[in-house]
């Protein structure tokens, strides 16, 4: 669903919406000797156009604030890795967030840090037939598929910051290297 | 290296905004409804029609977010209420944050009300994620946007308490199976309710009225009885707390 949140804002943007999107596939896909050039690169555009990818960045945004937040809460430099934990209805898209996580922090202390993602199934228990096995992926459905009862759904909503790795050297010292 | 475990919302700052807004709408006794829809469902026009059939027997007022110009606003200005343009400069949904700084902005304009609208950037998908302190979020679908979209858009339709099918007068010319739209809805979202309504004809906009009336009473029910009876439905003085 992130897609179309992505399309509806590339459409706002202005032109050439699909030039920007290969471009930051290119520069997420690529972790070679060209990555720091282009990470600029990404930077700029995501200046440009940051209206672009609303939703995830705006997500990542905020992820990336607590990420940092408790780094430097126990004096740590720059992120390596963060893990949040996303449920199935939580209307997030894994692979577009890791994607905004990239243009979130490129050109920036904690360039080159990671965004792990753990998938959070729902649980859905019915009155009558019990608990009624996973949803087919992508179901929002609140009806249990045997007798067409309502379902109590448990969890899968989650969108949270599960845990923060950062460098032991200070932001400052790392920048020095 | 060092991990640390953090386990925050990534949405925290926006739930705390929301729950201050909450906080405040609830003293204040302000239904705070939510809608959100596709761009050109109905919304404004909706709301307009609300606003000329009930501005005489209840205090209004609107929120209206969008990209850009002021014209939601204006028009609802002109339809007798206070209202008030968020602009998001290109964002695709307004968060609690922007709600805050927008109430805060317009003083005593939007404060005491009976009834706070906050019209959504038009959009079925971001806006879901963002809580605004509301008590409701309504979902606008309109007859002519095909009747395949619950399904397609579940998280608006399984989060909405109310599903309102707009453009009912428009009914005659386009294929849109309503009973298959309400089925949809109902799989997604058991415990929903389902209006359908033409803001233009006028059909369907008693229910519409109905449900606002008996929110505003279960709202008002709430406050603490002799504060209640204190204010009556005369003026209410003073601003909620946290805005």
């Amino acid at each position: 669903m992130p897609a179309s949140c992505r399309l509806i804002n590339f459409g706002l943007g202005g032109p050439l919406p699909g030039r920007l999107l290969r471009h930051l596939h290119q520069v997420r896909l690529s972790r070679g000797p060209a990555y720091s050039a282009r990470a600029k690169r990404v930077e700029r555009l995501a200046l440009a156009w940051n209206r672009a990818l609303m939703h995830e960045l705006g997500l990542a945004a905020e992820i990336h604030r607590i990420a940092r937040g408790a780094a430097d809460d126990h004096g740590g430099g720059a992120l390596e890795l963060v893990t949040v934990v996303i449920g199935e209805l939580a209307a997030v898209e894994p692979d577009l967030l890791e994607f905004a996580w990239q243009a979130q922090v490129a050109g920036g202390q904690d360039a080159g840090s990671r965004l792990a993602v753990e998938w959070r199934r729902a649980r859905q228990l019915c009155a009558s037939c019990g608990e009624v096995p996973e949803r087919a992926p992508g179901s929002w459905l609140r009806l249990c598929p045997r007798c067409e009862e309502p379902l109590a759904v448990h969890g899968g909503d989650e969108l949270e910051v599960r845990t923060v790795s950062f460098s032991d050297l200070p932001v400052a010292a790392a920048g020095e290297r | 290296m060092t991990e640390i475990d953090v386990r925050q919302k990534v949405l925290a700052a926006n739930a705390a905004a929301a729950a201050a807004l909450r906080e405040g709408f609830l003293a204040a006794g302000t239904l705070v409804v939510n809608l959100i829809s596709s761009p050109g469902s109905g919304k404004t026009t909706l709301l307009e029609a609300t606003a000329r059939a009930l501005k005489e027997r209840l205090r209004l007022g609107a929120l209206d977010g969008d990209i850009a110009t002021e014209r939601d606003a204006e028009r609802l200005r002109l339809s007798g209420i206070p209202a008030r343009q968020i602009l998001t400069g290109g964002a695709c949904h307004l968060d609690a944050r922007q709600v805050q700084k927008a109430l805060a902005e317009e003083g005593g304009l939007l404060s005491g009300l009976d009834l706070l609208f906050i019209e959504n950037v038009g959009n079925l998908i971001c806006p879901t994620s963002y809580d605004l302190g509301e008590d409701f979020k309504i979902a606008l679908l309109s007859v002519v946007e095909g009747d395949d979209k619950p399904f397609k858009y579940p998280a608006i339709f399984s989060r909405a308490a109310v599903t309102l099918i707009t453009k009912s007068d428009l009914l005659p010319h386009v294929d849109f199976d309503l009973r298959a739209v309400r089925r949809q809805v109902a799989a997604l979202n058991p415990s929903g309710r389902f209006l359908v309504a033409s803001a233009r004809g006028g059909e369907g906009m008693d229910s519409w009225f109905a449900l606002l009336d008996e929110e505003i009473g279960r709202k008002r029910a709430a406050l603490a009885p002799d504060r209640a009876d204190r204010e009556g439905i005369g003026p209410k003085s003073g601003s909620p707390a946290n805005w």
